[in-house]
């Protein structure tokens, strides 16, 4: 297993309360393989993720990476989180070449990386470009451009996709799945998509309403290389969906009212 | 202008279009401009008329001078070569004073934003000088340093020294802790952390900081010069008003007012370079 939470606690402090974020949470991911996080808001997704980066620490468990224990940041992973995160004084080109400069890979080899990525992700021509003359979708983009041009070994992203069209959303999911049918990365996927889930997904983890803790875990066995246009449309894909879509719908209603 | 050149970048994926917005927003505000810079030539002549016409008919122009006067003493400081004199020796005290100023002002304020143990050591002590009126060091300074140029350029360092310290150190303690995360996690080192996500956020701040100080730099220079010295523009103030020559006085200020806002403004210039970026935000 390359990461492994084990009856994983975290508990932050807010305005002197203690909030259970995460409570008693187990599971695992193999080497290569692609899960997704789904469930309410607040229920401690983007805090796994963290865990994971070894941005913070747990209170009680623990989180493991490639067998031992995750204690400070962890360089092998590379993280899209939820904003965006760009430097503003950056432009796209100077956002999406920063693990490559400080790599210090040499220069021509460097642009020609970075500008691979601006054009995958769907942005040529606004290379320079700053941050805060694009739109929200266009700034998550050049986050995951920033994220794969350095190629990391394992991915962890929280929604990465939530702020694009349904047709833009479909093209990146087609790129990230040749991406990992091609490097065979192992990828966390946050999302509150279900579809998505179910798309890209070699497994999807269901957590409960906060404090987070595992409800289901439940396999995508459709076989890959998979079509992300037409899968959606197989019994297959039907099935797994209401299977999941009922254990979620009801905390889904409760997280709405809260 | 900006605002609506980002607007229109996000809604219209194509470089051009942020091109085109960036094209035509001065037109509109190119009367705009005439405008505002005609109600402020209005407005000046306005008061220099009213000033002129008050001298000798309500007040005594011993008092308050006339700007035909205080042109006069300018045009006669000119041409006797007095006011480059004088001007020049403050003008050197004055950025002396500010260059040296800012930019140990700035290295503290990085260190010590980086640093919050040595920080905390520090905080009283840099607390109990800061609040200290810096222009009360001034005899000291002259006792050390002598009347020459160096005292002023002591003065007016320390002065900038905190304006620019207490700046970049907010700066730098504002810096977003998610992006120090981004560069952390590809394996960026200190410097690294520093150069690529704190400087350039704290920069923001830093010029904050150097503009404010600006006036402040010159204040160091001429109290220094009234107090014990033989030339610089507060000396020509302190002369003109020991002979009751009250045109002269207003002459010096002019000058002074003068180079106050030309630093201002290079500063202004130097920031619309460093700080681009914030131009297309918002
Ligand atoms: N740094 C923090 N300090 C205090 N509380 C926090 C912090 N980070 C998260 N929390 C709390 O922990 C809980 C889980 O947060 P988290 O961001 O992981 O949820 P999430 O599942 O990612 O939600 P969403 O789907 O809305 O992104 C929330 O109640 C949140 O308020
Ligand atoms: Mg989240």
């Amino acid at each position: 297993m390359l990461i492994e939470y084990r009856a994983l606690g975290k508990r932050f402090w807010k305005g002197g309360k203690p909030v259970q974020a995460i409570d008693n949470l187990s599971f695992s991911v193999a080497k290569g393989e692609f899960v997704s996080v789904v469930g309410p808001s607040g229920c401690g997704k983007s805090t796994l993720l963290n865990l994971a980066a070894g941005l913070m620490a747990p209170t009680s468990g623990e989180v493991r990476y490639a067998g031992e224990p995750v204690r400070d940041v962890n360089h092998r992973v590379g993280y899209m989180t939820q904003k965006d995160s760009l430097m503003p004084w950056r432009t796209v080109e100077g956002n999406v070449d920063l693990a490559l400069r400080i790599q210090g890979v040499a220069r021509g080899e460097r642009r020609d990386r970075t500008r691979h990525y601006i054009n995958l992700v769907g942005l040529g021509g606004f290379e320079q470009h700053y941050p805060g003359e694009l739109s929200g979708g266009m700034r998550k983009r050049v986050a995951l451009a920033r994220l794969l041009v350095y190629d990391p070994e394992t991915l962890l992203m929280d929604e990465p996709f939530g702020a694009l069209d349904a047709q833009l959303k479909m093209v990146m999911h087609e790129e990230l799945l040749a991406i990992r049918d091609r490097t065979n990365k192992t990828i966390v996927f946050v999302t509150h998509d279900l579809t998505e889930a179910v798309t890209l997904s070699d497994r999807v983890v269901v957590l409960a309403p906060r404090p987070g803790r595992v409800k289901l875990i439940h396999e995508v066995p459709l076989e890959r290389p998979r079509n992300v246009f037409q899968i959606r449309f197989t019994p297959r894909f039907g099935e797994i969906f209401e299977t999941l879509w009922s254990a979620i719908e009801q905390d889904m209603r409760k997280g709405e009212e809260v | 202008m900006s605002e609506k050149a980002g607007a229109l970048a996000a809604e219209v994926p194509s470089a051009r279009a942020a091109d085109d917005a960036l094209h035509d927003a001065p037109v509109g505000t190119f009367w705009f401009t005439v405008k505002l810079w005609l109600a402020r030539l209005v407005l000046l002549a306005v008061l220099l008329g009213a000033w002129e016409w008050a001298s000798g008919t309500i007040i005594d122009p011993f008092w308050v001078s006339a700007p035909s006067q205080v042109l006069d003493r300018l045009r006669e400081w000119i041409v006797t070569g007095s006011l480059w004199f004088h001007l020049g020796i403050t003008l050197q005290e004055t950025i002396a004073g500010f260059v040296s100023g800012s930019v140990a002002g700035m290295a503290l304020g990085f260190l010590l934003g980086r640093n919050e143990f040595l920080a905390r050591v520090l905080d009283p002590f840099i607390l109990s000088i800061y609040s200290l009126p810096k222009v009360a060091l001034a005899p000291l300074f002259i006792l050390w340093f002598g009347i020459g140029i160096a005292a002023k350029i002591v003065l007016s360092a320390v002065i900038v020294f905190f304006l620019v310290f207490y700046n970049t150190y907010a700066g730098v303690r504002d810096a977003d802790q998610d992006l120090i995360d981004v560069v952390r996690l590809m394996r960026g080192k200190r410097r690294h952390v520093l150069t690529i996500a704190v400087i350039p956020s704290a920069m923001v701040w830093v010029f904050t900081g150097l503009k404010i100080a600006v006036p402040y730099a010159l204040i160091g220079a001429v109290v220094g010069e009234m107090m014990a010295s033989n030339k610089g523009l507060g000396h020509l103030i302190e002369g003109s008003a020991g002979q009751f020559d009250t045109a002269g006085v207003f002459a010096a200020l002019l000058v002074l007012m003068a180079i106050s806002t030309t630093l201002h403004e290079l500063l202004n210039r130097l920031e619309r370079i460093v700080l681009r970026w914030k131009l297309v935000n918002r």
